[in-house]
């Protein structure tokens, strides 16, 4: 930290040989881990806030939010969408780029006058983005800046960060400074009034970006109905917006404007009385009062209704000028009238480049009507009165985030063939080089660990089964690649005709392995549909109230859940419609098609998509599709079929991959050089129908060592087919029993008339001389 | 308008006043000015603001009866005349409207009948005489301004004009030439240090008259080394207003001077005017800008608007009473000052503008032609 006392001025030589230095130290700080600047930060609040001085304490609260690990992660996620793209190549959301966000390089900030908050500002905002700072301390009073100091070369002893904070100090409009200012900084920043942005824009060297910030100029609006319902509590709210910081920030108020059919008299003599006292004032103050109090007393010889009142508390004023007006601030306040939106937008015209904030008093429609106009003349941020100088973390500064003008974004276009793909999972996790082709059984609890992620500190969702049926499996999905998923999704449904004005039913499952509910919640969300997230278990009391009271045109489920609603329907003699179906985890045969037109009226059957909690989704259906058929994700998916067997790879799944992992589906490309294909089958041990999963594993444990071939008909029942004399009829209650799936689904009365076991010889395929285990005919 | 009952003819005591030494403060000229500040008082009541104004502070003409009563005088504030005329007479009575230069901000005026405009001039006259500027001998002039005949109501054309007459003269160039094709005025560099090499080869010598900032800024950008000769003067006003940073003491200013073009140091003098009092404030040998008893200067306090005493920082009044056709001979300027006294009479020192927004006055748009 290059640091000068505060009557020392530097040399131009000096800072010259400054950048020179700092150039070399721009490596260091762009391998500095986040979390070493975080700590920095959080040590420097402990240090700061262990003072007693009078700007500490009126801004405690928000110099521990500003220097806080959480707030400065969060502003990070906001204003950059990923918190770790400072540190390594991360996908962005909306994107899903692997992007990451590198410094501009020397940040030179030159600050407006020498507000605390506001240096602490810069230091945070230009830190966090790894860009060094040379601060060019204003040459008002900045007795805060040793204090500063102090505390940040206390806050890191041993000199690790502190050395990328410079201040320098030098009499401003000096051209030699300024000169190597503009032409060595990578990024300079300057806060200040007109002539001093000009001042800087002049002659910038060719790589170095301007970013300006102010003047500034920021005003209230209040109507006759947001004045009448506030009553006098507005003044006190006013009086905050005024005159926190002594109106010395750019978002303080300093015009307020007035429906006509406001007495600004009496309004300027409640508001008079509530606010504050005043700092001491400087002498040059009182010679512009008595400027404007010269001009106010010509208008009043003249008639005009023109008024100013004073007091130890500020200055309140009405002039004939119809056009909004900076003040001389420290108290001082423009009242304006003003008789619609067409007028208000005539006065604040001539400022349109330097308005900031509005503290709009207005309510219902009229505050819209307001916002709409207003946002387009050139004011950036709305509050109501009272909040003006309230910050939102993440919320944009003037119009634009401020982080994202000190940062480069670099992205690696991350498209691998599948063999690359592939590789670089093996490159990057020994684990996939020992399992180069996964089953199921890699998923078990027993086999997984955090060896199998990629990145054991990545934060995402766990998709586990339950520990009935043994040992339970797992996926892991990241938040990203969930977001990937659900993007790849909407598109397929946007393209299946589903748009943002449709209301939609979600009767997917949550819970357990079932992803499909939340994935769909979020696919929903980016086509901007509206959503009854009512889930598989809701009660058919449930279903019929809902649907009767919002009417939702669009259901996704499982088939089995919405047969069995529309059965309850039937029988009720209940009348709801759908338009679409989208449906996902079971077949849905052409009679139970017919069965849902016939008592809901679905026109349109769509699959929700091919897709597997264990290896992500895989195909989408589009509308040049057959019923059966699927088309692979590209870029997301690989599917490479063996003896009707499928394994796929998950070219989204990073942070858990899916190499060539066996699915227990039958299929056959129906058009490979489209990527298309038609589903055959389940070939597995898991039969899923009624919205529930039937493990086979529970069939074979209750019927002992006994041959049995599974028959799944069209109507949507089971016969369990055996050739032993030992099988007994009580196995089929031993099964539900044994289900958690079946007893969440359907009763066991429903069960058994579903589920019939019956003694006769079994199928054999033909072709393969196998006998199937399950032959599904749905 | 009322009518003005005043004539230069009958205005006894302020032509009075212009024919005694403006630097003799004998209790018969301090007299002298306070019956013409009557004088002034009761013309300007035909304004009909400065009548509301009289009436408003409860002062009349007739409340003049001590030195001590001149600062009871109403003021304007000086911002007042950017906004509003303030005749005193029937327009058809002005001779000239001067007003001051500036390119966007609003210009104040003043509006003078012929007998205001001769009172002023001789002012001018009377004090440069009475400092030892005036002599009997032919100069060359070079003028850091707009050439008068194009900018005829500028302010400090008329008064680098106004200078000129005051001697005689041989060539007079004016550094700010007219581009008819751009429409507007440039700084002629070159032909400035040009001219200066020939003037200093003339057998006349010089007289400069301008903004000091221009030719510092052509001693230090043409590296000039020059000699004027020992007879030549520098005449400067309008201070250093948009080149604070370059600016020197005006102890250094003269030392340089001397140096770099062969000025002698008593031969600097340093002028103080505004375009809306007329009355002109002007450096005697030492550098420090007198009084004359054709004014009175006061100065105030910003918050109180008190008087106060020698050696207090405030806000600078000028009162003058030659001008009875435009009401702003009492005003308030925003320029901080300091008054001292010493034997001689009363010392004005300029600080500086005083107020917080820019005030774009006469020295801006000349001064931003430094370096075009």
């Amino acid at each position: 930290m290059f640091i000068l006392g505060k009557k020392q001025y530097i040399k131009a030589s000096e800072l010259d040989s400054l950048f020179d230095k700092l150039e070399l130290q721009l490596e260091s700080l762009y391998n500095t881990k986040l979390e070493g600047i975080l700590c920095f930060l959080e040590s420097l609040a402990v240090k700061i806030l262990e003072s007693d001085l009078a700007y500490i304490n009126s801004d405690k609260a928000i110099i521990k939010d500003l220097l806080s690990r959480d707030s400065v992660l969060e502003r990070i996620r906001l204003e950059l969408g990923n918190d770790k793209t400072t540190d390594i190549f991360s996908p962005l959301s909306k994107t899903h780029l692997e992007t990451k966000l590198i410094p501009k390089g020397i940040v030179c900030q030159v600050s407006a006058n020498n507000v605390f908050l506001g240096v602490l500002d810069n230091i945070v905002s230009t830190l966090i983005t790894k860009n060094i700072l040379v601060l060019k301390v204003s040459s008002g009073d900045n007795s805060f800046m040793d204090f500063l100091t102090e505390k940040l070369l206390a806050a890191d002893p041993d000199n690790k960060i502190v050395s990328f904070i410079n201040f320098i100090k030098f009499k401003g409009g000096d051209l030699e400074f300024e000169n190597i200012l503009k032409r060595r900084s990578n990024k300079l920043i300057v806060w200040g009034s007109e002539d001093t942005v000009k001042a800087y824009r002049e002659n910038l060297g060719d790589f170095t970006e301007l970013k300006s910030y102010g003047p500034r100029i920021s005003i209230a609006i209040i109507t006759n109905e947001y004045l009448q319902s506030s009553g006098e509590d507005l003044f006190i709210k006013l009086s905050k917006d005024i005159s926190r910081w002594s109106q010395k920030a750019c978002s303080n108020v300093q015009n307020i404007f007035l429906e006509s059919g406001i007495d600004s008299k009496e309004f300027a003599a409640k508001l008079m009385l509530s606010l504050p006292a005043k700092e001491l004032e400087d002498k040059n103050y009182f010679v512009e009062l008595l400027k404007i109090k010269a001009l106010i007393e010509y208008e009043q010889f003249e008639g005009k209704d023109s008024f100013y009142i004073e007091s130890d508390n500020g200055f309140i004023y009405k002039n004939q000028f119809s056009q909004i007006e900076p003040t001389v601030l420290n108290h001082t306040i423009a009242i304006k009238t003003f008789n619609n939106l067409a007028d208000l937008n005539q006065q604040l015209k001539p400022q349109k480049n330097y308005l900031q904030s509005c503290a709009l008093g207005a309510l219902g429609e009229a505050r819209a009507y307001y916002t709409n106009s207003l946002a387009l003349a050139g004011i950036k941020r709305f509050t109501f009165p009272g909040q003006i100088t309230d910050s939102i973390l993440g919320a944009p500064h003037e119009g634009s985030y401020q982080l994202s003008e000190l940062v480069n974004i670099v992205y690696d276009q991350f498209t691998p063939s599948v063999d690359e793909f592939k590789m670089h999972i093996k490159a990057l996790n020994p684990y996939y080089k020992e399992h180069s082709c996964m089953i199921e059984a890699d998923l078990k609890l027993d086999k997984f660990n955090t060896n199998q992620l990629t990145d054991s500190k990545e934060q995402g969702l766990y998709f586990t089964s339950g520990a009935t049926t043994g040992k339970p499996k797992v996926a892991f999905y990241s938040y990203h690649e969930i977001e990937l998923i659900a993007y790849k999704m909407a598109k397929t449904y946007k393209q299946a005709g589903l748009q943002s004005k449709d209301l939609v039913l979600n009767l997917f499952f949550a819970g357990n392995m079932w992803s499909s509910f939340s994935v769909i919640q979020k696919a929903m969300e980016l086509i901007g549909a509206t959503q009854l997230p009512l889930g598989g278990n809701c009660s058919e009391e449930d279903f019929k109230t809902i649907c009767e009271t919002f009417r939702p045109n669009i259901v996704f489920g499982v088939p089995g859940v919405i047969l069995r609603f529309a059965q309850y329907c039937k029988k009720s003699e209940i009348n709801i419609n759908f338009d679409k179906f989208f449906y996902a985890g079971e077949k849905l045969s052409l009679s139970s098609q017919k069965e849902l037109t016939n008592i809901f009226g679905i026109t349109d059957f769509i699959s929700a998509g091919y897709a597997c909690v264990d290896t992500g989704i895989i195909g989408y259906q589009s509308p040049n599709c057959l019923k059966s058929e699927h088309i692979i994700y590209e870029n997301v998916s690989d599917i490479n079929i063996k003896e009707e067997q499928i394994l796929v790879t998950s070219l989204l799944r990073k942070s858990h991959p899916i190499i060539d992992y066996k699915l227990s589906d039958k299929l056959e490309w129906s058009d490979k050089s489209h990527s298309k294909f038609k589903l055959l089958g389940r070939c597995g041990e898991v039969i899923f129908i009624w919205g529930a999963r039937i493990d086979l594993g529970i069939i074979r444990e209750c019927l002992g060592d006994v041959m049995f071939q599974i028959f799944v008909h069209q109507n949507e029942s089971i016969e369990l087919v055996v050739n032993d004399e030992a099988a007994k009829p009580s196995v089929i209650k031993a099964i539900y029993d044994k289900s958690n799936d079946l007893k969440q689904t359907l009763s066991y009365e429903v069960f058994s008339e579903k589920f019939i076991m019956t003694k006769k010889e079994f199928i054999i395929n033909p072709k393969t001389g196998k006998q199937a285990l399950v032959l599904d005919m749905r | 308008m009322g009518r003005n009952i005043f004539r230069k003819e009958i205005l006894i005591y302020t032509n009075a006043l212009l024919k005694t030494d403006p630097f003799c403060f004998s209790q018969d000229n301090k007299d002298l000015f306070l019956k013409s500040a009557i004088e002034c008082v009761t013309s300007h009541s035909a304004n009909p603001f400065y009548k509301h104004l009289l009436k408003a502070k409860s002062f009349s003409a007739s409340d003049l009866k001590r030195e001590e009563d001149l600062a009871k005088i109403p003021f304007v504030m000086i911002n007042l005349l950017k906004s509003y005329e303030f005749l005193s007479t029937e327009r058809k009575n002005i001779s000239l409207t001067l007003t001051s230069s500036g390119t966007g901000g609003q210009k104040s005026q003043i509006q003078l009948d012929q007998a205001s405009l001769e009172r002023v001039k001789l002012s001018a006259n009377q004090i440069y005489k009475s400092l030892g500027i005036i002599d009997e001998k032919t100069y060359n002039y070079l003028c850091f301004t707009y050439d008068p005949y194009i900018a005829k109501d500028l302010g400090t054309a008329f008064t680098d004009e106004l200078l000129t007459t005051m001697t005689k003269k041989n060539e007079v160039f004016y550094t700010f030439k007219f581009d008819p094709l751009k429409n507007d005025f440039f700084f002629d560099e070159i032909g400035t240090v040009n001219k200066l090499k020939e003037f200093e080869k003339s057998d006349l010598p010089t007289r400069i008259l301008g903004f000091p900032a221009h030719l510092y800024f052509l001693i230090e950008k043409y590296n000039l080394n020059l000699n004027l000769g020992e007879d030549s003067w520098l005449q400067t006003g309008g201070g250093w207003k948009g080149h604070d940073d370059k600016q020197i003491p005006k102890p250094d200013f003269r030392e340089l001077i001397q140096k770099k073009i062969g000025i002698r140091k008593d031969h600097n003098r340093d002028l103080f005017g505004m375009v809306e009092h007329g009355i002109a404030y002007v450096d005697d040998k030492e550098g420090r800008l007198r009084v004359p008893n054709y004014s009175r200067v006061f100065i105030r306090d910003p918050k109180t608007l008190e008087i106060l005493d020698y050696g207090e920082v405030g806000l600078i009044q000028f009162l003058c009473t030659y001008n009875h056709s435009y009401a702003s001979f009492n005003v308030l300027s925003t320029d901080w000052g300091v008054l001292e006294k010493d034997d001689a009479g009363e010392v004005l020192t300029i600080i500086g503008r005083a107020g917080i927004k820019k005030h774009k006055g006469c020295a801006i748009s000349a001064n931003s032609m430094i370096g075009k």
